[in-house]
């Protein structure tokens, strides 16, 4: 091989690097809260092994200690198969690592996942956590029966957690062309979300990744491509902050002290958004507030 | 004479949207009945509690379907066994009422941001079909019906249809044709 093509296969190399560098946007605190988010994952095809490499590739760096789920856990039915492939294979490596996940229910999901210990919902359809200053409730947002609303407020409202973070299935605000907002849970959800303190809504359906600006002093994710994908399907509006809808992706976050962090990234490794919240900047977006439909 | 006219207009508003309490009440009493028959048929399974185990949760809800149909086909239970004529009529009525203006239209919205589900023909004690997404239920429309008890649920499917669904045995309790109104 000629001196020169070596080097600039070399420099080929090189500059091929930083697209699957695993560039970490996140800041490790110590003692911070780490954990990664997935939504609509479950299909069992190559795209969703690829994204959850990604994961593994990441946690080298960013050793988060669990993933929360959006939803569309397994498609297409939940025979013990379906959940070895659209699951425990895919995952494997963080399962045998001890990452947990905590999973809501989606549209595609037997109710009866519940009972799925590696999905830690211990039998229930709604249930919370916590994790340092963080409080997690996860919602069935395929029934939002009064019940269920009760115990949203009441948990809620019991809640001293710094960072109140909900997430369920069904998008509050979405601007993709496939589903769009559901006003009929928004309008029963927001105004619960508001009164109680609740920061951060994570949704998925959409097969899209949108974060969208505040509203109601809230700030919302949807992210519902780390498995399934419409590509082109983001019709972005006045409310959009950032929108990928080209490729899968996943979520991580860190939550250290007042301070929310999130890195979004695609299949192949490309961080397609990152950002930080204080916590100081909820109450001014409470106060300006924003009633976008 | 118009002032009349306006009470009398006032009171039927009211009776409208007063529920028919002995339409609720057979609701209840049926449902009831089936709650019962499902505790039975359960009380000869192991208790399902969170398992790693996809093939105890799945044969866990084969084996108390199983148990339920038998049952069932023993009392010779059709279509219509909870949703009876006159309970049919009280749903019909509350799901109109409910949807009447803006409730309507966050209701109808709400549907179709879900995933509308076609299904074909929907049988009474037969499984929910694996695979087939869930239309989410508007919260809305789910103030305004009775209360369930844990594990049951109503679902909308095929745009207008409501059924009644046994989440645990994952079986079609009861249907009620032309329920939404389009």
């Amino acid at each position: 091989m000629e001196r020169r093509t070596f080097l600039q296969l070399l420099l080929g190399a090189s500059l091929y690097r930083p697209a699957l560098a695993q560039d970490l946007k996140l800041p490790l605190k110590e003692k911070s809260v780490r954990f990664a988010i997935i939504g609509d994952n479950g299909t069992g095809e190559k795209p969703q092994y690829e994204v959850a490499d990604q994961m593994v590739r990441f946690r080298e760096k960013f050793p988060f200690e669990f993933v929360v789920m959006l939803g569309d856990n397994i498609y297409g039915g939940d025979s013990p198969n379906d959940y070895k492939r659209k699951f425990e294979d895919p995952y494997k490596r963080l399962l045998d690592a001890g990452v947990k996940f905590y999973a809501a229910l989606g549209n595609h999901d037997g109710p009866n996942q519940r009972f799925y210990k590696p999905f830690n919902m211990d039998g229930k359809r709604y249930y919370s956590y916590k994790r340092g200053n963080a409080a997690f409730f996860a919602l069935d947002s395929n029934y939002m029966d009064p019940e269920q609303v009760g115990w949203v407020k009441k948990e809620l409202s019991g809640s001293d957690a710094q960072w109140k973070i909900c997430y369920f299935h069904h998008p509050l605000y979405s601007d993709s062309k496939a589903h769009g907002s559901d006003t009929d849970l928004r309008k029963v959800l927001e105004p619960i979300f508001k009164e109680y303190g609740v920061k951060i809504v994570l949704s998925g359906h959409e097969h899209t990744y949108e974060r969208l600006k505040p509203q109601q002093g809230i700030w919302y994710f949807v992210l519902g491509n780390s498995g399934q994908l419409r590509v082109h399907n983001l019709k972005k509006s006045p409310r959009t902050e950032v929108g990928f809808d080209t490729d899968r992706g996943f979520g991580l976050a860190e939550i250290a002290g007042g301070e929310f962090y999130f890195q979004i990234v695609s299949r192949t490794g490309q961080t397609v958004d990152s950002g930080m919240y204080p916590l100081a900047s909820f109450e001014k977006a409470k106060a300006a507030g924003s009633g976008a439909q | 004479m118009t002032r009349l006219l306006a009470l009398a207009a006032f009171a039927l508003r009211v009776m409208a949207a007063q529920p028919d309490q002995a339409a609720l009440n057979e609701f209840q009493s049926h449902l009831s009945a089936y709650v019962k028959l499902h505790e039975k048929a359960k009380s000869g399974l192991p208790t399902l509690k969170p398992t790693p185990s996809p093939e105890s949760i799945t044969e866990h809800e084969r084996a108390l379907a199983h148990r339920i149909r038998e049952a069932r086909e023993r009392e010779h239970v059709l279509e219509g066994n909870i949703f009876t004529p006159k309970v049919a009529a009280e749903f019909k009525r509350l799901i109109a009422e409910t949807m009447k203006g803006s409730e309507g239209v966050s209701i109808k919205q709400s549907l179709a941001s879900g995933e509308p589900v076609q299904l074909g023909q929907i049988r009474v004690n037969q499984p929910y079909p694996k695979g087939v997404p869930v239309q989410n239920t508007p919260p809305t429309l789910l103030l305004n019906l009775p209360k369930l008890p844990q594990g049951y649920s109503y679902r909308v499917v095929n745009g207008s249809l409501l059924i009644l669904y046994d989440s645990e045995a994952n079986l079609v309790v009861d249907v009620l044709p032309n329920a939404i109104p389009q």
